[in-house]
């Protein structure tokens, strides 16, 4: 089957096998790899994108439900070169080690952002609970975040 | 000293950039045209004897390109850290649940994994090693030639058993540890890539190259020289990529087809073939007098190996090494045995077995403060290693042991341990107990004295005018390629945005040793200074030839003469000027500080201190541990990069919080019962406490600008604290790792 979404702000379509997940799709088809396969079970999001304003597990979405959504990943966050807010923030609270989880992390703090732009630290942690980071121990992704929060409240 | 310009402020990670956008191409993110997918077949037995591996079926389904097995190995079918006892694919005998004896490569995943469900392996079974103690009974069988000892230490100081008589306190325990799983998020795999030259290359994540080449060079029968290892990036790696795992059967693969080969390895996969942190049971008699002094310690401690050596030998030397801790004792006894089992395979963890060996020496400690009513900080003070004091080993260490006391004081001092009376009696809730706990530990820098510990830099000017800075230690998220940008640019006296890294390629680097043994800051830092300083010679040198001043100084734009100002070259010319000189490159090798003596457990010079406070919740009803805060005082030296120190002290804090209460990796009947994510949790978001990082900061003459490592220093202290202040909520004293909530209930129960 053919399907068709918006991807990254783009309107593309995509031949597919039925029994494909989002997450081969965008890594083998559209050749973005921002997401990982960590677990492939939900367990992870490292596979973390935005779909239709909310985040998801990519390993988790079977690729017919992908049919005229709107699909964001880390790689449609910068603007004309320029990082997102939350990018910004989580480089410059040390909140990226080997990299590995950030992709997926940096997606479900935008997620919450794009939903809610003035989040408690409770949400914010709830937000990115089901992201496992194995290096960073959290302290700074959360700092990160919260700087993301107050940027972006600042510039609104 | 002069102000620093680079070093000890906040600095922003060399490889950011590309990791926040997403654009850094991992291993399992590369793509080469016409690559095969490969599938490993794996022995579903703990230790059997393989009669035979019929693949004809499998090699003639469709897409399948090859069907490989021991007979397809050129060269030694073995590798390992320690000595080649691991085979590459079984063609004799499997050790273990997951060893590999076939690997299919087609042309894509499915027609592999098709494949590798029609080879027939005919299996003749062995009884299984499943506990230490099994592999010391009479008559066990042998799972290699040699028998299944791995390592066997004694030794004595003094009269221990003298000492516990004439003591006022004793105390006894046994304590366990189990397996840890790394867990990295990246799990292994990569490419393989045959060369033009019938050579080959590797794409895959792993923390020494130059070691992987040499092994594979065995393995391949091809000269080192025809075998090129990418090693970087890492997603994650915390020692559980130390040794090989899929390399050779890549490089096989490569060679063999005649095609690019990719594996990667689903979260089941990963967690049956990859190593473990090494399960330990301890058994510690511990004395000291009516003031607390101490006088005898003693331990007896099994552990296993699993069925390779590995590098688990040295992981138990090294638990052994620091039996210890800091702390000084007039007579002393050590047996230690680490033996071989049909279990997991185990290795480096971060922390190396000094984590397990912690959590006995800082349990005992805390139970003879209180059977004195002593103080815990004032009893660890009272008997930590003075300045100038040889170590209960015997061995010498460097000045930098004052350290210990400055993180006690500093800790003593702090607003959360004056404080700790207050927390306990916020506690509202009847069955909620609320209690502190401390510990300490000490970490080595370096592989220790049994092996050459040496590091090569080199430096290199391009035509653009970049600074080439080559070192191979790999970064695998601890932040070395951030650390040898600043300590380059600091060196230099240039801009960072000059400098570029280049690490874990062997066709591109000089060997500086394994990314490994918290030694990447201290050692290949130094070779970089070395290296740096010997280019700032060369290019003073040069400036004399043509300037004929010894007034040359050293910018971001080039080389000047101090009090001519028009003489000047920039640093796209200084390329071409030193060529011209026959100087294509600078390189410098340092060698890591060592002790006087040596025996057989390889002792260390150079230590990292830490202490920890810990306050925590124990939920009486439920057994849940939660814990509120905690406050590190790392001893690493000057700090080079505030982020990047932070980050390691709160990474190895919450990382080991997780082996403490939550991690529990099980084993049956050699099977892994914790197969995936699912059923082994490891610590996110919501289960963190709040964390507090202070450095004392001392400065570390021998190292970089001041530093020691901290990787793995930061991941240990905590385990003691937790169960230390798990004691002082709730009463009850965990012996047996993990502290989870049916352990905690057990335990209050009793
Ligand atoms: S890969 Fe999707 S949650 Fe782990
Ligand atoms: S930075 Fe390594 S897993 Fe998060």
């Amino acid at each position: 089957m053919v399907i068709k979404f918006t991807l990254n702000g783009e309107r593309v379509s995509a031949p597919v096998d039925n029994n494909l997940r989002l997450l081969d799709l965008l890594r083998d088809y559209f050749k973005l790899t921002g997401a990982k396969e960590g677990c492939g079970q939900g367990e992870c999001g490292a596979c973390t994108v935005i779909m239709d304003g909310r985040a998801v597990n990519a390993c988790l979405i079977p690729v017919r439900q992908v049919e005229g959504t709107e699909v964001l990943t880390i790689e449609g966050l910068e603007k004309d070169g320029e990082m997102d807010i939350v990018q910004k923030a989580f480089l410059k609270e040390g909140a990226i080690q080997c990299g590995y989880c950030s992709p997926g992390m940096i997606m479900s703090v935008k997620a919450l952002l794009m939903n809610n732009p003035n989040p408690s630290r409770k949400e914010l942690v709830e937000a990115i609970a089901g992201n496992i980071c194995r290096c960073t121990g959290y302290t700074k992704i959360i700092k990160a975040a919260e700087t993301a929060v107050e940027e972006t409240c600042a510039q609104e | 000293m002069a102000e620093n310009k680079w070093i000890g402020k906040k600095i922003t990670r060399y490889d950011g950039r590309e990791k926040a956008t997403g654009a850094l191409k991992y291993m399992a993110d590369l793509e080469f045209p016409d690559a095969l997918a490969g599938k490993i077949l794996r022995s579903p037995y703990a230790h059997a004897l393989v009669k035979g591996v019929e693949i004809a079926e499998a090699e003639g389904m469709l897409g399948v390109v090859a069907v490989l097995t021991a007979k397809d190995v050129p060269g030694l079918n073995g590798f390992g850290i320690e000595g080649p006892d691991q085979p590459v694919l079984c063609g004799e005998r499997v050790r273990f649940i997951g060893d590999p004896v076939a690997v299919v490569f087609a042309e894509d995943l499915e027609s592999a994994e098709n494949a590798v469900e029609k080879i027939k392996v005919d299996y003749e079974i062995l009884p299984a090693i499943l506990t230490p103690e099994a592999a010391l009974e009479e008559g066990a069988i042998k799972i290699h030639e040699e028998g299944n000892i791995l390592r066997h230490h004694k030794s004595s100081n003094g009269d221990v058993e003298a000492a516990f008589k004439e003591a006022a306190v004793v105390v006894e325990n046994t304590y366990t540890t189990p397996y840890e799983e790394h867990a990295y998020i990246e799990t292994e795999g990569g490419f393989g890539l045959p060369l033009e030259d019938g050579g080959v290359e590797l794409y895959y994540p792993a923390q020494y190259c130059f070691r992987d080449r040499m092994q594979l060079s065995a393995v391949l029968a091809l000269p080192q020289e025809k075998i090129r290892i990418n090693s970087n990036p890492l997603g994650g790696a915390f020692g559980g990529k130390d040794d090989m795992l899929l390399q050779p059967i890549l490089a096989l693969g490569a060679i063999k087809t005649g095609r690019p080969v990719k594996i990667h390895l689903s979260r089941e996969e990963s967690f049956m073939a990859s190593t473990k942190r090494l399960p330990f049971k301890l058994t510690m008699k511990t004395a000291a007098d009516k003031n607390g002094k101490f006088l005898a310690h003693k331990v007896f401690g099994i552990s296993e190996a699993g069925p390779f050596a590995g590098i688990s030998g040295a992981v138990f030397n090294y638990a052994f090494e620091n039996a210890f801790c800091v702390y000084k004792f007039p007579n002393t006894d050590l047996e230690g045995i680490c033996v071989f089992t049909n279990n997991s395979v185990t290795g480096a963890f971060r922390g190396f077995g000094n984590n397990q060996m912690t959590f006995g020496t800082e349990s005992q400690v805390d139970q003879i403060a209180e059977a004195l009513g002593m103080d815990p900080i004032k009893i660890r003070r009272l008997n930590c290693v003075k300045g100038g004091e040889r170590y209960s080993h015997g061995h010498k260490v460097n000045e930098s042991v004052i350290g210990i006391d400055k993180c006690l004081e500093t800790m003593e001092n702090s607003d959360m341990w004056k404080q700790r009376e207050d927390f306990k009696s916020q506690t509202v809730e009847p069955w909620i107990k609320r209690g502190v706990g401390i510990a300490i530990s000490q970490h080595g820098g370096g592989l220790g004295n049994l092996l050459d510990d040496t590091a090569t830099a080199q430096i290199e000017v391009l035509s653009s005018g970049i600074i080439n800075v080559k070192v191979s230690n790999e970064e695998m998220g601890q932040g070395s390629l951030t650390t040898f940008w600043l300590i380059a640019a600091e060196t230099l006296g240039v801009a960072p945005e000059m400098i570029e890294i280049s690490s874990g390629q062997t066709h591109n680097a000089p060997d500086s040793g394994p990314a490994t043994a918290s030694r990447s800051t201290f050692i290949a830092g130094n070779a970089i200074i070395k290296t740096a300083e010997a280019l700032k010679d060369e290019l003073k040198v040069l400036g004399k030839e043509l300037w004929g001043t010894d007034e040359i100084n050293i910018n971001s734009q080039g080389i000047y003469c101090v009090t001519c100002k028009t003489n000047f070259i920039s640093w796209t010319e200084i390329s071409a000027a030193l060529s011209k000189k026959g100087i294509d490159s600078v390189s410098r090798t340092v060698a890591m500080p060592e002790t006087d003596i040596k025996i057989d457990l390889g002792l260390h010079f150079i230590h990292t201190y830490v202490s920890q406070i810990v306050d925590l919740e124990v939920n009486t009803l439920t057994g849940e541990v939660t814990l509120i805060q905690t406050e590190i005082f790392p001893e690493a030296g000057r700090v080079i990069n505030r982020l990047g120190y932070e980050g390691q002290s709160e990474g190895g804090s919450v990382m080991s919080m997780g082996y403490t209460i939550m991690e529990n990796f099980k084993i049956k009947d050699g099977k892994a019962m914790t197969r995936n994510l699912q059923t082994y949790l490891v610590p996110t978001a919501a289960d963190i406490p709040e964390i507090k990082v202070t450095p004392v900061e001392l400065v570390e003459k021998e190292g970089p600008f001041g530093a020691k490592g901290l990787g793995e220093p930061a991941s240990i202290p905590i385990t003691p604290a937790i169960t230390n202040a798990i004691y002082d909520a709730a009463g009850i004293r965990i012996k047996d790792l993990p502290a989870s909530p049916e352990r905690v209930l057990m335990e209050l129960c009793k």
